[in-house]
């Protein structure tokens, strides 16, 4: 049932994404030939291309934001308004539904950020975009000549992080409309309360975990007290990218069981 | 066999209104029933939990015997009084949609009903009046070979002539095996096709009979009956 489910998600869905991707696609070779176009001494075309490169900003920063309102959008209107009444009487279990969602939400988030980055590179490219990507890299080779494995076990823990992380922030935002639906009235303002309350409240937990371990303390002295202060730092942003990652597991976890005890028992379709 | 449907003591509140207080049911196999009372009684309320929308405050509710999950969902074909289509589907979509999740679904029965009525499968459901779409939505919900058919309303903002095509859809497509449970306070139409009645008020149950009985025992139509018992 989960693969069905998948299947009709993808399909729902695919339509609004694949729309943002051909028109960020387009946006993007048309910038890709105004900044590649020079017209000299001419003031009009160096003011077009610096219009047309601040449009571009706003379009990618546009991307990421029309990402997540059609991940909130999917689930609401699939899950907690009239279509409800179907998918819920579906043979399905609700953390199946929640799964599903999830997964295809992730898959269009990964998808955003990928194509976000290609388009970057694209317009980058023959501007020392190769010479940017040899920097990283000698950084990189170095580390490993003076500290061994160190930075690549650092590197694969940052991006774990960062996807753990994505796993989260659609978790988060189910969260928050699940529990928006209990009430009969103004159900989008109590989402959104519930959304930015949970975001408080978990800054507030992970800063006092950090305070009160004397994290952050012992290897700050460290850090400046070192003789090798890189080392250090790469060891401290690594430690502390593995707490990130466990706190994320463990949040993950508990605003998924929250989300399917809420839909499953306290189910408030109008 | 069990009944289809078993309420035990069943409650369900709404904070601190009791929409169902200790309702006690028990509705046979192959039969049509209407669940007759006013606004608010706790029709829906009762649909409802026998589908799995809502969960019971306490009590107990049964479908074949088994609690209320995907099992007995896989038996309850349910019509609720909203149209429950999305705007992108085309028919045909909506149609592979409930053939992907339900075994007892027939396909050219539905497909068949669609032809009868013109409804041309290529259709986006957007494009549709509110009453083409209920009418998909009943042709969807008859197609299934179910144990226990809930209709909520299915007859309630429809013109005459429309309603008479419903109520026959709905005798000669469902399944004679499976019960039909059918809320409404239309009753004058319904009845024609009811072979028991039960009626609700107030979250109880205050009367269950056959349709025969009445009209032999009480000599009145269930409509009479009904205003009668409901009278305000």
């Amino acid at each position: 049932m989960l693969g069905k489910l998948l299947k009709h998600e993808l399909k729902a869905t695919s339509r609004h994404f694949l729309l943002l991707y051909a028109a960020f696609f387009i946006v993007t070779l048309f910038n890709k030939i105004c900044f590649e176009v020079t017209i000299t001494n001419n003031k009009f075309w160096f003011t077009f291309q610096n219009i047309m490169i601040l449009l571009y900003i706003i379009f990618c920063a546009a991307i990421f934001v029309i990402t997540i309102i059609l991940i909130i959008n999917r689930f609401y209107k699939n899950l907690v308004c009239d279509e409800g009444y179907l998918m819920f009487t579906l043979p399905v279990t609700v953390s199946e539904h929640i799964f599903s969602k999830l997964l295809i939400a992730y898959l269009w988030f990964f998808l955003s950020t990928i194509i976000f980055l290609f388009s970057i590179c694209l317009i980058v490219c023959g501007h020392g975009l190769g010479e940017f990507f040899n920097v990283i890299f000698e950084f990189i080779m170095q580390s490993k000549n003076y500290y061994g494995n160190e930075i690549f076990v650092t590197m694969i823990v940052f991006l774990l992080v960062i996807l753990i992380q994505g796993f989260y922030s659609i978790l988060q935002i189910y969260l928050s409309i699940a529990v928006g639906q209990l009430v009969n009235k103004h159900r989008i303002i109590t989402s959104l309360a519930v959304y930015f309350g949970i975001n408080f409240i978990i800054q507030n937990i992970v800063c006092m975990f950090f305070l009160f371990s004397n994290l952050l303390e012992p290897v700050v002295s460290n850090i400046l007290n070192s003789s090798d202060w890189l080392y250090s730092w790469i060891h401290y942003l690594k430690n502390l990218s593995l707490f990130q990652m466990i706190f994320d597991i463990i949040f993950s976890v508990a605003a998924f069981l929250v989300t399917n005890y809420i839909l499953s028992k306290k189910l408030n379709l109008e | 066999m069990n009944p289809i449907l078993e309420c035990r003591n069943l409650v369900k509140k709404y904070g601190y209104k009791e929409a169902l207080s200790n309702l006690d049911l028990t509705v046979e196999r192959g039969k049509i029933v209407g669940l007759l009372g006013p606004n608010g009684s706790g029709k829906t309320t009762l649909i409802k939990l026998s589908n799995g929308l809502l969960s019971p405050t306490s009590g107990e509710l049964l479908i074949d015997g088994k609690p209320v999950g995907v099992e007995t969902k896989k038996i309850v074909s349910y019509l609720p009084e909203r149209t429950y289509l999305n705007s992108w589907m085309k028919v045909s979509n909506i149609i592979d949609f409930f053939t992907d999740f339900y075994d007892n679904f027939d396909k050219n029965k539905a497909y068949e009903m669609l032809e009868r009525l013109h409804i041309n499968p290529k259709d986006q459901l957007k494009t549709m009046s509110k009453g083409t779409k209920e009418k998909v939505q009943l042709i969807l919900v008859m197609s299934r070979k179910a144990d226990l058919y809930l209709l909520d309303e299915p007859i309630g903002g429809v013109d005459p002539a429309a309603r008479d095509y419903i109520l026959n859809t709905i005798i000669s497509n469902y399944n004679p095996d499976g019960t039909i449970l059918i809320s409404t306070h239309l009753i004058s139409d319904i009845e024609q096709i009811l072979d028991d009645v039960i009626f609700i008020q107030n979250g109880t149950i205050i009367k269950t009979a056959s349709v025969d009985d009445i009209r032999s025992q009480e000599g009145k139509s269930i409509d009479t009956l009904f205003r009668e018992v409901f009278r305000c």
